[in-house]
């Protein structure tokens, strides 16, 4: 468990938050290497000799001596878990584990490298705010030095050379985070998602893996990537970005205006349930400290800042509440347990919030 | 792979193989893009056709007295390096290994068409590539800048990146021989 505890499980909670709508950036590059087996067919033999040849390049390489890997049945399942929680590797990658490893960096704390997940490498940084340009460089001067050493399969015709053949091309994907509860509450989401549809955009909701979304959480990315350069991508994705947030701020200045007592009713209530709930599920939780990140937004709370908040959204899903609870946590105490450490962090924070 | 022409408009290149099974009869056709449409549209939305999970899907298989894109090609090919084949890729919509981009051509570079149009590859290149292949995609990168500065008018911009492409051109000439 050690081992997690170092800086980047929580990269969330990182440097400055100045954004309120955007909350995260990431970029992943899909990469594999010529004549090995892509993962989803290779047997557990071939998946090893893909993590050794990696393994191998890393350790011989003084270009690359910053960077760790880490096999992935070292790690307990409740330690994959957190991984997930912190959006680090993907719910599949947690699940399978066999032949897998992550690579992370001494040098670079918010660098994850999954291997053969559904690639053989899936490069990802991670930024708060709307840093996908930052993110992007580091992706790019982490793949470069890879790819200085691994041969890496690679067409001239269709680019990177993916599992899947949909992401083929220079097999990029940027996504943000974005907080959207002005146009949740506003009746717009729904309207202004489906203009999307079509300029190469995919949204999702962050928390669940499908179309439930808890807390106003969006993940927006962008989908094939053959025929535009990474430059092209990431400018397109941040021009709509842009038309995103300014909604939702237009949209939250119409609350404020012309409904306050509403939203003020809204907060507060969640505020209510936060304090005095004796069992809350993770999703309940994501949904009303949601809103307390709105009311702070908005100056409409006092005394609490959004990373406490956000802090505390990670501390109470499932894998980290067990982490905090130790071992003899019991599954049926989940959504006590979560209850209680709301409640008593929320108190300890508030000295004059509402 | 022998280059087929179209068994409809006989101008094009068959990209699809159809087969139609009338009675226990097999009907065969190879068809152009153009023509597989016609024929397709019936059978799926052009929406479902830009999802690969529904293209390569299991609900796609040929009923008794319709065309559809069932089996592309009479025989199941096989990627000799990985031995995946195209019905595996069909049910699973994962290819096998690199070299499967070469081996199960005209299926892959179908779906890439539809989901990305014409657009020819651009974006970075791996260090350990082929000189040669740089050069050549950076031609491509090149060429496209050039539209872009004709297009805003540039166009001393756009003489001097064309004496640029011609130097490299010269140099991938040079590189081959």
């Amino acid at each position: 468990m050690a081992m997690l505890k170092c800086d980047f499980g929580n990269w969330i909670n990182f440097g400055d938050l100045d954004s309120d709508i955007v909350i995260s950036s990431r970029i992943r590059l899909a990469r594999n290497i010529s004549n090995f087996v892509f993962p989803h067919w290779a047997n557990e033999t071939q998946l090893n000799e893909v993590r050794d040849f990696i393994s191998g390049i890393i350790s011989q390489s003084d270009s690359l001596k910053d960077l760790v890997l880490i096999f992935s049945e070292k790690l307990v399942p409740q330690e994959k878990d957190m991984l997930v929680e912190n959006h680090l590797i993907s719910p599949a990658f947690s699940r399978e584990g066999k032949g897998q490893a992550f690579i992370i960096s001494e040098k670079i704390p918010n660098l994850c490298i999954m291997v053969n997940e559904e690639d053989h490498l899936r490069i990802q940084v991670f930024s708060t705010g709307l840093k996908l340009r930052e993110a992007w460089k580091i992706a790019d001067e982490t793949d470069d030095r890879l790819s200085s050493h691994l041969p890496y399969a690679f067409s001239k015709q269709w680019g990177y050379l993916t599992e899947c053949p949909a992401n083929a091309g220079n097999a990029m994907k940027a996504s943000v985070v974005m907080q959207l509860p002005a146009l949740v509450i506003n009746d717009e989401i729904e309207s202004l998602f489906s203009n999307l549809s079509d300029s190469n955009v995919e949204v999702r909701g962050l928390f669940g893996e499908d179309i439930n979304v808890a807390g106003d959480f969006f993940q927006i990315s962008n989908q094939s990537t053959l025929g535009k350069s990474e430059d092209e991508i990431i400018n397109n994705l941040e021009v709509l970005l842009k038309k995103i947030i300014e909604r939702e701020r237009a949209a939250r200045e119409i609350l404020l205006k012309e409904d306050k007592i509403r939203l003020l009713d809204e907060i507060s209530r969640s505020w209510g349930i936060l304090t005095h709930a004796k069992l809350i599920s993770f999703e309940e939780a994501v949904d009303h400290l949601s809103m307390l990140c709105l009311g702070v937004d908005l100056n409409l709370l006092s005394d609490l800042s959004r990373s406490q908040i956000t802090e505390l959204m990670t501390l109470t899903g499932p894998a980290h509440l067990r982490n905090l609870m130790g071992e003899d946590f019991d599954d049926d105490s989940e959504d006590i347990a979560r209850a209680e450490l709301i409640k008593r962090e929320l108190y300890k924070l508030r000295e004059g919030a509402v | 792979m022998k280059i087929m022409f179209c068994d409809e408009c006989h101008k094009n290149i068959s990209v699809v193989y159809l087969v139609k099974v009338v009675n226990g009869k097999v009907y065969k056709k190879y068809l152009c893009e153009e023509c597989a449409k016609k024929f397709w549209d019936g059978i799926l939305s052009l929406d479902e056709f830009s999802k690969v999970s529904q293209l390569l899907g299991e609900g796609f298989d040929i009923e008794e007295g319709h065309y559809g894109p069932s089996n592309l090609l009479e025989s199941d090919e096989v990627c000799p390096t990985c031995g995946i084949k195209l019905s595996d890729f069909r049910k699973s919509g994962r290819l096998g290994c690199s070299d499967c981009y070469e081996s199960l051509k005209s299926k892959v570079s179908l779906i890439l068409k539809r989901i990305c149009g014409d657009g020819k590859y651009v974006g970075k290149i791996p260090k350990l590539l082929d000189e040669r292949v740089k050069l050549e995609l950076k031609v491509i990168e090149l060429r496209r800048q050039l539209k872009f500065y004709v297009k805003d008018e540039e166009y001393e911009k756009a003489a001097n990146l064309r004496d640029e492409i011609k130097d490299l051109e010269k140099q991938i000439s040079l590189e081959v021989v």
